[in-house]
């Protein structure tokens, strides 16, 4: 499919609300990294990464009317990925943590080192889906994702302070958690 | 022994835990430089939080690649709810055939894309698709039922009516890149499908270098 050239966002979702699904098809390509990997930070393994990625295109699809354009398209499909992941945290209700499941990064390096560093990567994964989802949320966002303050604010519907808030206390939590595991 | 205590709101210096961390964490200025650079207590919370804290921008690095039939899972899902009985039907002495109508579209998209000076095509096929029109965008959205109604959902009988939206590589003529768009996409459709294009409704969208 032909792609990045071309058509923004704002045009291809237009398309798509007038009922040209391949608009839509293009955005998904477009964007299925990025939802991917949020989903994947959120859950903390690939198969339900999966689930919750591709429910909420499906879901970002069915809402598409109600899109009108305020805020970026990544935004609103960011907080689509989060809102899922967040009911199908809630649903299972912390089952263990599948690390063999989990996406780690390809192997570059000498033997040793790499082994070194997965083992550092898997502890911070989990450390990160162990954190309660309100500080998980923001934490992912800001700082795995790169999103600013006032996006993640955006994504979540709180405000900046409460965001600046909620990601002091994961720092915390999370710093603390890696001490314990080193 | 550690120089960061993450119970605690500040150092034994005064220095704000959560400040150190953000400024680790953002790389942000800090607070309070001068003090930094000479107390002990900031330089050992800090040097510590930038140890702990080395992992994160390595997931934040990590490539991450998702599975490679997700966004056919997505289409397919995205396809169902809206072409629910969106099918051409051609009859047949031993049966019928229905073609999903944004099959069409598919083959339209990619006869349009061989026609020299097109960079990009969208389609959408139906049985009397309109063309794309400002007035569709103020329907329900793409599952509401006002929408489908506008498009005339029903029994399409062997015929399909095809929108394409092209971009036209710049300097061409747009008519002759319209029409020839045109010419394939009956071409193309009629004879791997076997229905009958009643029209082609070609929106040149933009035009590109």
């Amino acid at each position: 499919m032909h792609d990045e050239r071309g058509l923004p966002d704002a045009h291809l979702v237009a398309r798509a609300q007038d009922g040209y699904d391949e608009a839509f098809e293009l955005l998904v390509q477009r964007h299925r990294v990025r939802a991917f990997r949020l989903a994947l930070r959120l859950t903390g393994n690939r198969a339900e990464a999966e689930d919750v990625a591709q429910d909420a295109f499906v879901q970002a699809w069915r809402s598409l009317h109600r899109f009108r354009g305020e805020s970026a398209f990544t935004t609103w499909l960011y907080r689509i990925v989060t809102n899922v992941g967040l009911n199908r945290v809630q649903r299972r209700r912390e089952t263990p943590v599948d690390v063999a499941a989990m996406d780690l990064p390809p192997v570059i390096d000498g033997p040793d080192r790499v082994i070194e560093a997965n083992e550092a990567l898997e502890r911070l994964a989990s450390a990160v889906t162990a954190l309660p989802f309100d500080q998980r949320a923001p934490l992912v966002l800001h700082a795995l994702e790169g999103c600013s303050y006032e996006e993640v604010a955006d994504i979540l519907k709180i405000t900046v302070p409460a965001v600046k808030g909620r990601l002091h206390r994961a720092r915390r939590a999370l710093a603390s958690s890696l001490r314990a595991d080193s | 022994m550690s120089g960061l205590d993450l119970g605690a709101d500040r150092l034994p210096c005064g220095a704000a835990v959560d400040g150190l961390l953000e400024q680790v964490a953002d790389r942000a200025r800090p607070a309070d430089p001068v003090h930094q650079r000479d107390c002990p207590h900031c330089r050992a919370a800090l040097h510590e939080f930038a140890a702990l804290w080395e992992p994160v921008r390595a997931l934040a690095a990590a490539e991450v690649e998702p599975p490679s039939d997700l966004v056919t899972n997505v289409m397919l899902q995205v396809r169902a709810l809206t072409r629910d009985g969106w099918h051409a039907v051609l009859a047949g002495p031993l049966g019928s055939t229905r073609i999903a109508t944004w099959v069409s579209a598919v083959i339209a998209r990619r006869a349009a894309g061989r026609v020299p000076g097109v960079l990009l095509s969208l389609g959408r096929a139906g049985p009397m698709a309109a063309p794309a029109t400002g007035s569709l965008s103020t329907g329900a959205g793409p599952s509401g039922s006002r929408q489908r109604q506008a498009r005339g959902v029903g029994v399409a009988g062997g015929d399909v009516v095809i929108s394409l939206e092209v971009v036209v590589e710049y300097g061409r003529d747009l008519h002759a890149v319209s029409a020839a768009v045109r010419r394939e996409v009956i071409r193309y459709v009629e004879a791997m499908t076997g229905l009958t294009v009643l029209e082609v409704h070609v929106t040149v969208v933009d035009v590109e270098t």
